[in-house]
Formats: structure tokens, sequence, C-alpha cells
């Protein structure tokens, strides 16, 4: 982990430094260019903020369960996943490197993604029909990543406003993952219809995840450019390659295990939306905007 | 563009050094599980009494079911694989009831003693290691069978004559037939009759009943004997015992026993609620004494007059491993050192549902596997088996 952080901390000091260098090692060749405007138009180098929201969804793969049905279908014991149901955010910096309308961006961000899924099960009476307990626990977990996406922009237009396109890829390192699990069922076993909720609960699940995950990310936004200032909206699609579940800490980690619950193998996709805003590194002053 | 691409290279390099988590992410299923065998039948209850794995890797469970055929719970079996999937089941409620809780392994064999649920006779029931049905010896028309142990290829037996009201101890092969029998008065009257017969119909306190043997020495019981519950040494030659460990009538006694050495035991005790645990403990076998003059090292984590499992488990050393199952819903278990009696470690299992033990074993693969049972949602008994991995049982061992 601190590793990690000494590597968000020098990145951009990386982009710095080469920033810095390369305007020396570039004032001489600048002073024989007598367009500065057309050169800072082909490349420039942008540093900003953002930040949005997100919606997760786990896709599963290879399906486990503590419940093991000696009377019925294992199938019924599996999982319903909820799609894109619990909103998460992300916030952090964007780097980005411009050359004739393409963009390469750096943008290391904490980011918070959510997903649910939920097991029900239902018990009946031999001797009474009527009588039966429909149990449903809903599970919820939250995981907070910081994350280091790499991503190539086009500009579809060029001017103040330029729509884009953007694709790239992501690693992410788990920072802390929590799980609440609400437990609510119908009791009908007094012959009537009788709802009941218990409290949630909520564990610690980091044990449950791996620390380390990877996905490649598919996206369009739009810019505009008010002053020195780029105003950035952008809307990507991220899809996980992996199982994110730790195989080993399975059972092992979780102590929801008495209820039966167990991790499937899952990918997690999202859909982010952010806004955010960057500045041009070079040519800031009175006479030369960012952008004509 | 050298620039970028040179700053790209020192980003890829950077990534390697901060170490970038890609490690493989895949277990096997067999070393670490928890299973739950539910039955969606409102009704349905099931009592899990002890667990052994079999050559395949799987594991064979022996439980009970209470069911309208009898006022005693029904022989209930399953069968499951190396990672605990349900393989199958064997239903013998309706023929065989009252299983003791112990699986005995004879020539690599398993054996079950249960009761015939119409001549109340104990029946020797063979165990297939793969879950197929097997035979039913009956064992020489002993009645009320209480507590099995063993003796190489013999099987110990403590039963109860209802009649006479004594306390049975007898010798088998794996023919059923006795080679040794001999009875001990409970006393005169029946006020210990009942708490017998609520223990067999589990309609009152589940008393320890044990019997066994000690090595190259006499057998024990743990049982009635003279009003009290007691921890009985005989040689099943002459009439009266050898030795005595009295306990409080069945308000105390010893729970769980297990010779080490010589007069040295491991021994677990209970005494009016309250439960000792004393993982070393130097016996009378010869004698008469008291579980009130053994109380050491008290649980008060433990339910009330608690059951307690105890098995030698190998370690770094041999392990006394203590199971049983606390106020709060969770099964726990103790290990303590077989020469010192430290505690080396201890592990809880269960959270959310209360979680009881019925059993343990060691695992071919250095784990070890936890029987016990659940209530799912609070109110549906059902069996819970969890499998320790190889390092979480060295955790626990040593």
């Amino acid at each position: 982990m601190k590793k990690l952080l000494i590597f968000c901390l020098l990145v951009p000091a990386i982009f710095f430094a080469g920033e810095v260098s390369g305007q020396t090692v570039r004032k001489g060749k600048y002073a024989q260019r007598p367009d500065r405007k057309s050169d800072f138009l082909k490349t420039q180098w942008w540093l900003g903020f953002y930040g949005g929201g997100n919606m997760a969804m786990a896709v599963p793969g290879q399906r486990y369960s503590g419940i093991q049905a000696l009377n019925y279908d294992n199938s019924i014991n599996e999982k319903n996943y909820e799609g894109y149901s619990l909103p998460g955010g992300q916030a952090g910096i964007n780097i980005t490197f411009y050359h004739r309308g393409f963009s390469f961006t750096l943008a290391p961000h904490y980011r918070v993604e959510k997903f649910t899924y939920s097991n029900t099960y239902e018990w009946y009476s031999d001797e009474n029909e009527l009588n039966s307990i429909q149990l449903t626990y809903e599970q919820s977990h939250a995981l907070q990543y910081v994350e280091l996406p790499f991503l190539i922009r086009y500009d579809i237009l060029a001017g103040q406003f330029r729509p884009f396109l953007q694709a790239g890829v992501y690693y992410r390192h788990l920072l802390n993952a929590s799980k609440t699990v609400t437990t609510e069922g119908v009791d009908m076993a007094s012959g009537t219809s009788g709802p009941f909720e218990n409290e949630p609960v909520t564990t610690g699940a980091t044990d449950l995840f791996v620390s380390g995950a990877t996905g490649i990310i598919g996206g369009a936004g739009c810019t505009y450019d008010i002053w020195n200032v780029r105003f950035v909206l952008d809307v990507s699609y991220r899809h996980g390659l992996g199982n994110i579940a730790n195989a080993e800490n399975r059972y092992s980690a979780n102590p929801l295990t008495g209820i039966g619950d167990a991790m499937d193998d899952i990918s997690l996709n999202s859909i982010s939306v952010n806004i955010g805003c960057v500045f041009p590194l070079r040519f800031i002053s009175k006479d030369l905007k960012a952008i004509d | 563009m050298i620039r970028f691409t040179f700053l790209f290279s020192l980003l890829a390099g950077t990534m390697i050094w901060t170490g970038c988590d890609f490690s493989e992410n895949e277990a096997d299923p067999t070393s670490s599980f928890t299973r739950i065998y539910d039955d969606n039948r409102f009704e349905a209850s099931y009592e899990p009494l002890d667990i052994v794995q079999t050559p395949d890797g799987g594991f064979l469970i022996a439980g009970s079911r209470k069911t309208d055929l009898s006022d005693f719970p029904g022989l209930y079996l399953v069968k499951t694989d190396a990672a605990g999937n349900f393989v199958q089941e064997i239903d013998y409620s309706a023929s065989l009831v009252h299983p003791l809780d112990e699986i005995l392994r004879i020539n690599n064999n398993y054996y079950l003693i249960a009761m015939d649920p119409v001549s109340l006779q104990a029946v020797l029931v063979s165990l297939d290691p793969s879950g197929e049905a097997g035979s039913i010896t009956p064992m020489g028309g002993i009645i009320y069978p209480l507590g099995a142990g063993q003796d190489g290829n013999n099987i110990i037996l403590q039963s109860f004559n209802l009649d006479d009201k004594q306390t049975v101890m007898s010798v088998h092969g794996v023919n059923g037939q006795p080679s040794l029998v001999k009875t001990f008065s409970i006393g005169p009257g029946s006020d210990y009759v009942t708490p017998i017969l609520e223990h067999f119909t589990e309609t009152g306190k589940k008393l320890p009943f044990k019997a066994g043997k000690l090595p190259g020495g006499l057998y024990y019981f743990n049982g009635f004997y003279n009003y009290t519950f007691s921890l009985v040494f005989t040689n099943l030659q002459e009439d009266e015992p050898q030795g005595v460990t009295q306990g409080q009538h069945d308000d105390g006694g010893i729970s769980a026993i297990q010779p080490i050495q010589g007069q040295n035991f491991a021994l677990a005790s209970f005494n009016y609620g309250n439960n000792f645990i004393m993982p070393r403990k130097t016996l009378n076998t010869g004698g008469i004494s008291s579980t009130v003059d053994l109380v050491e090292n008290p649980f008060p984590e433990l339910v009330q007059d608690a059951p307690i499992e105890l098995k030698v488990i190998q370690g770094q050393a041999p392990r006394i491993v203590y199971g049983s199952h606390t106020r709060n819903g969770q099964i726990v278990l103790y290990s303590f050192s077989e020469s010192e009696g430290t505690l080396t470690g201890t592990r809880y299992l269960g959270y959310s549902n209360k979680s009881e033990l019925a059993g343990f074993t060691s695992t071919e693969d250095g784990g070890m596997a936890v029987l016990g049972k659940t209530y799912i949602s609070g109110r549906f008994g059902r069996m819970i088996l969890y499998k320790l991995t190889a390092e979480e049982t060295n955790d626990l061992l040593n």
C-alpha cells in the first residue's frame, strides 16, 4: 500500500519533472520558432482534477454456496445479482499529454464501487401447506480502491467544444471492503402472513476480495474550454478482467458462512460519469490562452 | 514523442516496482469450506453426532432425525465428497433409533451403534464408506445402548437395564456377540431412571455417557453408578469397581475423558451448570474420589453443562483438543499441549446463526473437519460442516 501511494505521488512528479526539463531544453527551439501559438495547439500537457459517480454490476462466473440441499435442487440457492443498483463514487487527478488530436491520460483516483446480491430460501410444512417461511438475505458490498487508469482519447472535433472517444486499461488496488446483510422474510407459520426484517449487520470483507484487479475502459465525453480552463464531462464503462473474489478466503475469512454465504467468482463492471477540469501546463499567459 | 515513450516505460517499471498484485487466485475446493445441509421441510430437524473422513477424501456424517414414527430420534447418515458436497443420504429413522455419538473404525470399516425401536436392543450398524447401506448386526440382546468405545478390534458398550436398574458394561466383537458382560447397580428406586429415559427421548438433559479402556488396563464407563453420575473403573471381572470418581447426582460429573498415560487423563467436568477443563490430571483409578476435588480452569463462556468432545490430534507434538459451544452461539476448539497441559490455541466457528459442536476429526491434508448443528433463521436445526485448512489447523494446534 505504501508503495502504491508513493507511486501515485511519483507519477505526477515524473510528468512535471519531464515538463520542466522539456521547457528548459526547448527554450532555444522556440526562440527559433516564431509561431509559438501553432506549436501550442499541437502539443500540450494538462493537469486537473475530477470526480463523479458510478454504478457497478457483479457478473458471476463459477457459483458457490454454503448451503447444500438435501431434498431440493441446489440451483434454487443461487444468488440473484442486482446490477447497477447502488451508487458509488470516485475522485482523483488527471494528467494528460495532448498531441495532434490524441490525448494520453493517467487519472489516479480513489473510487468506491458497490454491488448487491440476494438469496431467498423457503421452508414448507408437510403437514399444513399454508405454513411456510420465506427468508431473504440481501447482501450489499462496498469496495474501496485506488485505481490507476491509462486512457487514450481521440478528439473528434477541434475547437472550444470537443467531443471525444476514449479507451484504456486500469489497475486497481483494494483498500477496504465491507459487507452489509439485511435479513427479511415472511413468516406464515402461524397461518397468516407475518413479514419481518432484522437489523442490518455490517462486517469487514477486505479478505474476501483480491487486492489487485485489472480491466479495460471504453467511453466518450466532451470538453469545453473557457479561458485557460478545460472542463471535461465523460461517461465510461469499465469491464473487469478476472475474478475479484479471493478464492482462498472464500470460506475461511467469511464470517457469514454461518448463514450459508460464499462468494461466487465474480468480475466487476461499472459505468462511471465524471466531471472535472484541467489546466494547461505550458504558455499560460495573457497573450496566449489554452485554446483560441 | 521520445519523452512520452520514456515516461511510459518508466510508468510500466514503476507499476511493477509498486507490486501490482496479479498473483494466482485459485484454491483447492477441498481445503476449506463450510456446508449447511438444508432440508426445506418445515418440521425437519437434524442432530449431527459424529464425522469421519473416508478413503476417497469425502466424509461420512452420522446424525439423527426426530420423526413421528418413534419417541426416539432415528439414525440418519450423509455421505459427502471431499469438498463437502452432498452425495447421498441413508435415512434409517424408521428402523433404527438412538444412534450413539461415536463412529468406530475397526479394520478400515466403520461402525455405529444404534437401537431397534421395537425390541430396544442394541445393534451394530456397518457404515459403508461410499455411503451405501451396510449390515445391521444385533448385539447379543443388550438393550438401551448409552455409550461406546473401542479396544482394538473390540467394541466396548455401556447400556442400561431398565428392569433391574443397572448399568451394563459389555465387550463385543464386530459379529455383535458379547465376550464380557458386567452389571453395576444405579441404586434402588427410580430417581435416576427418569434422566436416563429422557436422555434417550431427548426430552431432558443430554448426559455424557462414555465407555472405554485404559491402554492395557482397566475398562471405564461414565454413567450412573450407586445414585451418582460417576466415572467408574472396572476390570469387568469383579462385581465391585476398582475405582470411582463420583459426580453430583446427575448435576455434576465428568463430561469428557481421554486417557493419556498411566493415571494421567485429559478431562472435562460439569458441576451445576459450570464447566471445567483439565487437560492433564491424575485420577485415582483404584479408589474413590470426587469430581468436586478435580475442579480447576472454569470455562464460563461455555453453555451450561456443556457437551464436550475431546480428542488427541497430532500437531508439532500431540495436542489435546477440546470442542464445545459457547453461550453466544459459536463452536469453540481449544488445543492444549499433551505433555504440559498448556493452552496452545483457540478457534471459534460460526457467526450470525447459532452453532453447536457435534464432533471433529483431523483430515488427511493436515486440516480438520468440524461437524456441528446450526439453526437457520434461528429455528431450523441443520447439520453444518466446517473444513479448516492445514494452515488454520496448525494455527490452532501450535
